[in-house]
């Protein structure tokens, strides 16, 4: 039975097609996948359908009724909802009343006063959170819990909202493999239930596991839309970037010089007590773990964010970083991984974002050469491939990759010794990944060691020499390549 | 070519009130009254360039008006102990430069919020500057000295303190990272900025402009005066604003700022030659800064 009816929405920006006479349909009961390349018109359609944005042309029905498009409220009420990658909770409240945000159950007092109904509240937020099987009390506060509970309480504040239809955009991005099984389980048995869900992830592994429906979208129109079953990644990566990408990571010919990074003992309670690793020219160690395993906690140790004790040498000299400052003049940079919040600087162009770190390479006595700086961001910018019609356009206008992109190349501007790259793909499209990885083997081959956290597992054993596995802060094991399977990497991850 | 005005509000607002006053009255456009407006508010000015600093690291100096009490005090005792116009100077700056080191350690060391800081240092030297002479003012200064606040060394100064900071702000790695600083302290810290030197290195800026103006205000009341400075402190911070820095930080230029401050002293002095009263001049200034900072959001927003 169908839910929702999408028929011929279109949208143009300042004369840009952004939707082309897109049908999209999810049928109750139905896990839908919404899949394409940044930029193909995917944030837009869901724009459209939860009420943000008006389309040009085209209608949406949901269930039968029309949706009030332009009415995010609206939209709400009548039983969409999203989980977006940016929680939307009250981190101070409890679970409970974030779950009733705004439809809180109130009752009058005396006729006069309005007062919370907070034990009926809490038992019904508490029902939901049983039924999805999920093990948090009502009562917790939301600050406390692990980034997959809060997205379960944005789930259950869904539900509360006796929602139809959920959308969910790239709900994996921040959670381990066990919390996406987990995710997994808790989104089929909604489905069994007769939700209609719409799945939007990079991660085509999780497409296949999950989703009974694929559609496509690129360059703004619908390009495929079939059952999951009886599909390939290569025919899926063919729809989404309309040429074949080879989604295998590019072959690694690594021959490691000398030891470039040693850490012993290295320790920040309680964030993580005991890592060791080494890292040699031109090799690309993974980093791998659970999530709250400490892996970006000693990155931002090595690279001088984080005050830590124990032993670190670069090149055989010990050294010890009181800044990132301090690191990058010895050659350690890090790579964040939450490009926006603390990578980029969104006010400034994409050349400023390319320059800052290095900018004194362009003064002389103290005084910068606008000319030299602008050259040399714009040399970067080709060299790495940053896609940006002007260099002086804002950094925030950039896709995801474009924008990692940027920052690769202004940790690169000076050839370091060793890059720490936390997370370098999250968010980033299919045919900008395979760009990253590509950057990734020529770095190396010129000499660079890099350190890779990812919590992609086929990325930490497709591009890494070796795999150090980090538990509850400690380094569990180490891998080589040819050691490397999914199974022993988790067991490391795990094991108790 | 919205974008283009968003940038250039206070330049064309600048041009249209000049014109507009030029237009009403045959008293705005007169050697005399513009070089009145321009001795009114160098100090302003000023006081403002440090104070773009400051702003642009989404940070904030209550302190300036007290330092330019205190620093006119200092520089007007040393010329009459007849130590010669050049010591007088050296020592008002000094003393600026002082209160602002104190601030960036405070600011950066302790860790206690800009406002807060500058807000304590503000009455603690009010208060050093009225106890310096127990509350006297302090007169019988050169007349050499007074000269400096003379419309042509008032004019150089200023100019050159704007030049000065634009170079900074616009052509050093310094000011750049000013910029970054305040348009997001955490890539930063992250992106190599040494952020604590930084900060420490702007607010030092900010007391030194301070002790400028100080040094300038005892030339034009040719005493050190304790109240000297009383509130100019706000009105830098409006000249900032209304020159277009965002007060978030990261946002903002140097020539906007020393449009702002003249955009508000000729607003003053238009509402004086219409005779409008101090009062209402008060509201109207109030009303601009509020103006302005709507003026801000809006851009930020879009």
């Amino acid at each position: 039975m169908t839910l929702l009816a999408s028929t011929n929405l279109s949208k143009s920006y300042a004369g840009v097609r952004v939707l082309d006479a897109v049908d999209f349909d999810v049928r109750a009961g139905e896990i839908h996948a919404l899949l394409g390349e940044n930029g193909a018109g995917k944030s837009t359609l869901i724009k459209i359908l939860t009420g943000a944005v008006v389309p040009d042309t085209g209608d949406v029905t949901l269930d039968a009724g029309r949706l009030p498009i332009g009415d995010p409220l609206a939209v709400r009420r009548a039983g969409l909802s999203v989980v977006y990658q940016e929680f939307t909770l009250a981190p101070e409240l409890t679970v409970a009343e974030n779950v009733f945000l705004g439809r809180e159950r109130a009752g009058i007092f005396l006729h006069v006063l309005p007062f919370l109904h907070r034990a009926e509240m809490n038992r019904a937020a508490q029902a939901v959170l049983d039924e999805l099987g999920i093990h948090v009390a009502a009562t917790t506060i939301v600050r406390g819990l692990s980034v997959a509970h809060q997205q379960m309480v944005e789930i259950a504040r869904a539900l509360v909202s006796d929602a139809k239809l959920l959308v969910l955009d790239e709900p994996s991005a921040t959670l381990s493999h066990v919390e996406v099984d987990r995710l997994f389980a808790v989104l089929r048995r909604l489905r069994d239930r007769g939700l209609g869900i719409v799945y939007i992830s990079h991660r085509l592994e999780e497409i296949f596991a999950l989703a009974d429906r694929v559609t496509v979208l690129r360059d703004g129109r619908t390009v495929a839309s079939a059952p999951a079953a009886g599909l390939d990644r290569t025919a899926l990566i063919r729809w989404m970037v309309g040429r074949d990408v080879s989604e295998e990571f590019p072959a690694r010919h690594q021959s490691p010089g000398a030891v470039v990074l040693e850490a012993r003992g290295l320790a920040a309670p309680p964030r993580f007590s005991d890592v060791s690793l080494t890292v040699r020219e031109g090799e690309i160690v993974g980093l791998a773990g659970l999530v709250g395993a400490g892996r970006t906690s000693t990155a931002l140790a090595l690279a001088g964010a984080l005050p830590a004790k124990g032993d670190v040498r670069v090149n055989g000299q010990p050294v010890h970083f009181t800044s990132p400052a301090d690191a990058i003049a010895h050659g350690v940079v890090y790579v964040t991984e939450d490009r926006k919040a603390q990578g980029l600087f969104p006010l400034m162009g994409v050349d400023a974002n390319i320059t800052v770190t290095y900018l004194s390479m362009f003064a002389r006595a103290g005084v910068l050469s606008l000319a030299r700086e602008r050259t040399a961001a714009a040399a970067a910018a080709r060299e790495y491939d940053v896609r940006a019609t002007t260099l002086t356009q804002p950094v925030a206008t950039l896709s995801g990759g474009n924008q990692q992109k940027v920052l690769l190349a202004r940790y690169m501007l000076k050839r370091p010794t060793l890059v720490v790259l936390d997370e370098p793909t999250r968010g980033v499209d299919v045919g900008a990944r395979a760009e990253i990885y590509g950057l990734m083997n020529r770095l190396t081959a010129e000499g660079l060691a890099i350190v890779m956290i990812s919590s992609d597992l086929p990325e930490v054993l497709g591009m890494s020499d070796r795999v150090i596995v980090m538990r509850e802060g400690r380094t569990t094991g180490e891998l080589t390549r040819a050691e490397a399977t999914p199974e022993r990497v988790m067991a490391l991850a795990m094991a108790g | 070519m919205r974008s283009w005005l968003s940038k250039n509000a206070i330049f064309v607002a600048l041009a249209v009130e000049c014109l507009v006053l030029a237009v009403a009255t045959d008293a705005f456009f007169t050697v005399d009254n513009l070089s009145n407006v321009l001795r009114q508010n160098a100090f302003t000015a000023i006081l403002a360039a440090g104070m773009t600093f400051v702003i642009l690291t989404a940070g904030i100096d209550l302190s300036v008006g007290s330092i330019v009490g205190l620093s006119g005090m200092i520089c007007a005792d040393v010329l009459v102990r007849g130590h010669g116009l050049a010591a007088g100077v050296a020592v008002g700056l000094l003393v600026g430069l002082g209160v602002g080191v104190v601030n960036g350690l405070v600011i950066t060391k302790v860790k206690i919020p800009p406002f807060i800081v500058t807000l304590a240092m503000m009455q603690v030297v009010r208060g050093a500057a009225f106890k310096y002479t127990d509350a006297r003012t302090i007169s019988g200064l050169p007349v050499s000295f007074a000269m400096l606040s003379e419309s042509l060394p008032t004019f150089g100064i200023t100019a050159a303190a704007f030049v000065l900071a634009w170079l900074v702000l616009t052509r050093t790695p310094f000011g750049r990272h000013v910029y970054a600083t305040g348009g997001n302290p955490e890539a930063a810290w992250l992106s190599g900025i040494r952020v604590k030197r930084l900060l420490f290195a702007v607010y030092a800026l900010c007391g030194a402009t301070a002790g400028l103006a100080g040094v300038l205000v005892a030339s034009r009341l040719s005493a050190g005066y304790p109240r000297a400075g009383e509130f100019y402190e706000l009105d830098a911070i409006a000249a900032v604003v209304v020159g277009g820095t965002s007060l978030f930080g990261g946002r903002g230029s140097i020539w906007g700022t020393l449009a702002g401050a003249f955009f508000i002293g000729i607003l003053n002095n238009g509402l004086n030659l219409f005779r409008v009263s101090t009062y209402d001049q008060m509201i109207v200034k109030g009303a601009v800064l509020l103006a302005a900072a709507s003026l801000d959001r809006w851009r930020a927003s879009s």
